[in-house]
């Protein structure tokens, strides 16, 4: 039995008597894997192909696998009468010969085309083994010389990376591509998809007879299923091809093969030539592309799910990176066409809304409003887009719109469903495709869900800011008109007071003027007293039981007395009721408040009414326990336009008035649990009608007042 | 009282009738000749080419306002002295950046203002 060992011998002499060993003392069969300088080692070395010639003469087969190239093709050539079995592999670095006893390896590495100085030789079983699987795994990556040599003097080239723009040379380079391969894993968009099918699905067939054979290791590809593509993909997957899909593809379509990559430098799309087409057999772009397919692999949903999830109406969760701009248009364009529930825009300068809405967005969210969509807009608001704003105001009036600062991107997202969020770009652009810059677009719900609330922090931050200057306004508003209306009776007062040394015979003119304004001056105190009060909810009401009949006919005998000063008899006063005359309407409520309520009515009655009559009318209603009360009038009525706002603050119908009246009536009336309200006289054709009600006392308490 | 002074004539446009009462008596006390109107509209419709040394409008009024008046008088007398006795904050600041930035802010005579200031201002005007 022979010893196992493992040894190394050194200097370039010992390693050469050491290969020379080998190569003589060796029964059955030699395997080498040497690198592309070995060759013409074995053939200029006179020793060495000696024993080449000795061992295959002996009867020994020599398999040997190396990497045949230009430099070293006429050697390979004479190789092959030497050897049993020459084959080609790429890239070959380390060398080593083995045996069914023995094992021989450089140690070392070495200059090219120099033997080596080291050499490790052993007959350990267990290593021999080993090595010997390693040969088998690197002969089943071979091809044989003959081919490889072929190719070479045909000029096939190899190793060389090369752009291609003529279309048809285009598809010709994809057929070879497909032809040739053992394996091809494709990458496609939709479109590409249609045009890899048109083009190239008769050989695809044969390469599926090829790996029914067991020739071919078979086809797969990787693209975005969708509706539009669904039946092709049915029609790959029934022939046996491998299908992936997934939602994010990158923005270049390819092929790899064993041999070769193919990749579209422009697009594919709706089936239309691809424009360039960069081919390679560099390894390190065969590799680079097989892990980005097996990565996109691996992520990839099986065709026959996605088919399912469409076919069933369920989209599967996706989140885009689109840096197709007019993609992106039309994502958009289709996602406002849809909304159903809500839709919420935000956009990112006052351009913005003039390019979406020549996408038709706009049109899409007026009709999507009117459907009963809640629609809201957050967009810088200026004369830029003011047609616009105008156009919706009018069409869709339920769109709410409130004005945003300037922001870096837009966002769109629909019905809870879908997001599409666009970089700005180009803020001047015209065109959404020209201004957008990164798109990210996904139904994710986590996303969707996010951004929503985002939105909605926003959409609040606006309000509160919009709320802040109409606050603001209606400060300086105020400002403006208290400033107004005190200072005109000051003016008076200031005025008369120094003219009374001038005329000492018209002191009591002017002292008249001079009261009268005084009177004014404490009566708009009072009111802005009153607002004040009101606003910062101090206004305090002294309740106390009484008969609001009792305090109606005071006011009447009051302003009947007005009434002759102020329009000559040209006004009547009338008032109404239907009670009897011992009926009590108790009410419990601030009789001074109420008194003042009334009072301002009838006061702005008088104020303007020329001519006709102002009438006062109560009734009560036990059904809804309250009373009401009407101040009617034959005066020049209340302008539609105000209307709406009459009881808000500084609305008013004339240039004296303080615009606090009503208001302060309004706040007085609903802190009594009532309600008051004003319209104009359609059925005399003129004048105005305000009424207000009043809960009247519990029934009970009526009784222990009496007694 | 200069006798010059005493024949100059001045129009008064203010909707409230004590304070055009208040201007009449003062002005009248201290020699000019004084018209006075609540209306502006009927202060146009009175209203006499080169003849007015000062015309003073309030700011504030219904049916047309101080500017609109001004505007008014303006194609009417185009050499007319004219300035504002007014109230309203608001309305003269508005008023200095529109249309009418050009007008000095020496014709704005805010209220209140006594007796004896008031003529100090009018008697600036109508030198100026």
């Amino acid at each position: 039995m022979i010893k196992e060992s493992t040894e190394i011998f050194y200097g370039i002499d010992t390693v050469m008597n050491t290969v020379l060993q080998f190569l003589y003392h060796t029964k059955g069969k030699i395997d080498a894997c040497v690198d592309y300088t070995r060759p013409s080692l074995a053939i200029d070395i006179i020793i060495l192909k000696r024993a080449f010639l000795d061992a295959r003469k002996r009867g020994v087969r020599l398999r040997y696998v190396t990497e045949i190239n230009k430099d070293n093709i006429s050697y390979c050539k004479q190789l092959m009468s030497m050897v049993d079995e020459l084959r080609h592999l790429e890239g070959i670095k380390g060398n080593f010969y083995i045996s069914e006893t023995g094992y021989l390896a450089p140690a070392t590495f070495h200059e090219a085309g120099e033997p080596a100085a080291q050499i490790i030789y052993s007959n350990v079983k267990e290593l021999i083994g080993h090595q010997k699987y390693v040969f088998e795994t690197l002969w089943s990556k071979t091809i044989p010389a003959e081919q490889r040599i072929r190719e070479i003097e045909e000029g096939v080239e190899h190793h060389e990376t090369v752009i291609i723009d003529n279309s048809d040379e285009i598809i010709r380079e994809i057929y070879s591509l497909t032809a040739t391969s053992n394996q091809l894993d494709t990458c496609l968009t939709s479109g590409g998809m249609q045009y890899s099918h048109k083009y190239f699905f008769d050989i695809k067939k044969k390469l599926l007879d090829k790996q029914m054979r067991g020739e071919h290791k078979g086809l797969r590809y990787i693209t975005s299923i969708d509706n539009d593509n669904l039946d092709l993909i049915k029609l790959y997957l029934k022939k046996g091809i491998k299908i992936r899909h997934v939602g994010n593809l990158p923005p270049m379509s390819f092929g790899v093969s064993d041999k070769k990559i193919a990749v579209t430098i422009e697009k594919m799309e709706n089936g239309k030539v691809v424009q360039s087409l960069l081919l390679s057999n560099e390894s390190q772009y065969l590799k680079h592309f097989s892990s980005v397919f097996q990565r996109l692999w691996e992520n990839g949903v099986e065709a026959t799910e996605r088919i399912h999830e469409i076919e069933e109406g369920v989209e599967a969760e996706f989140y885009n990176v689109i840096t197709d701009n007019e993609k992106a248009s039309q994502i958009l364009i289709d996602m406002t066409k849809s909304v159903r529930k809500k839709a919420l825009i935000f956009l990112p300068n006052d351009k913005a809304l003039v390019r979406i809405d020549r996408l038709g967005i706009i049109d899409s969210l007026l009709r999507a409003s009117r459907n009963g969509a809640e629609v809201k807009i957050i967009s810088p608001l200026s004369e830029e887009n003011s047609e616009i704003q105008r156009k919706i105001l009018e069409n869709a009036p339920d769109i709410r719109m409130l004005d945003g600062n300037i922001s870096p991107y837009g966002m769109y997202i629909i019905d809870h469903e879908k997001f599409l969020r666009a970089e700005l770009k180009k803020p001047k652009a015209d065109k959404f495709s020209d201004a957008i810059g990164l798109v990210v677009y996904s139904n994710r719900r986590t996303t969707v869900d996010s951004f929503e609330s985002v939105f909605e922090l926003l959409w609040n931050e606006r309000i509160l800011v919009e709320e802040l200057r109409k606050a603001d306004t209606m400060q300086k508003e105020f400002i403006s008109i208290a400033a107004h209306e005190l200072k005109t009776p000051i003016q008076a007062i200031l005025g008369m007071s120094g003219l009374l040394k001038y005329y000492p015979e018209k002191t009591d003119q002017v002292i008249e003027v001079i009261s009268r304004n005084a009177i004014r001056l404490q009566r708009l105190s009072a009111h802005i007293l009153d607002a004040t009060r009101i606003e910062s909810q101090t206004l305090k009401l002294e309740k106390e039981r009484f008969d609001i009949r009792d305090l109606i006919s005071t006011i009447i005998e009051d302003y009947k007395e007005r009434i002759k000063d102020t329009t000559n008899d040209r006004v009547e006063l009338i008032y109404n009721d239907n009670f009897n005359i011992s009926h009590a309407i108790i009410v419990e409520a601030d009789k001074e408040r109420i008194n003042q309520v009334i009072s301002n009515l009838l006061s702005n009655s008088i104020q303007f009414t020329n001519d006709g009559h102002i009438s006062l009318e109560m009734a009560s209603s036990d059904q809804n326990n309250e009373v009401i009360v009407t101040v009617r009038d034959t005066g020049k009525g209340i302008n539609p336009e105000i209307m709406p706002r009459l009881f808000s603050k500084f609305v008013t119908r004339s240039q004296q008035g303080t615009g606090l009246g009503l208001f302060i009536s309004k706040n007085i009336i609903e802190s009594h649990g009532g309600k008051i309200w004003a319209e104009n006289n359609v059925l005399e054709g003129r004048g105005t009608i305000f009424s207000f009600t009043l809960p009247l006392a519990s029934k009970n308490r009526v009784k222990e007042g009496r007694r | 009282m200069n006798e010059e002074i005493k024949r100059k004539r001045i129009l008064v446009v203010d909707d409230e009738s004590d304070l055009t009462l208040f201007y009449r008596m003062s002005l009248e006390y201290h020699g000019f000749e004084v018209e006075t109107f609540n209306d502006p509209r009927k202060a146009l419709s009175n209203f006499k080419t080169d003849y007015y040394n000062l015309i003073i409008l309030d700011i504030k009024m219904p049916n047309m306002d101080g500017f609109e008046l001004y505007t008014e008088i303006r194609k009417r007398d185009k050499k007319a002295n004219v300035c504002f006795l007014t109230a309203s904050e608001l309305y003269y600041k508005e008023f200095r950046m529109k249309e009418y930035s050009a007008l000095d802010k020496s014709l704005f005579i805010r209220k209140p203002i006594g007796n004896e200031d008031m003529l100090k201002e009018i008697y600036r005007l109508i030198k100026a």
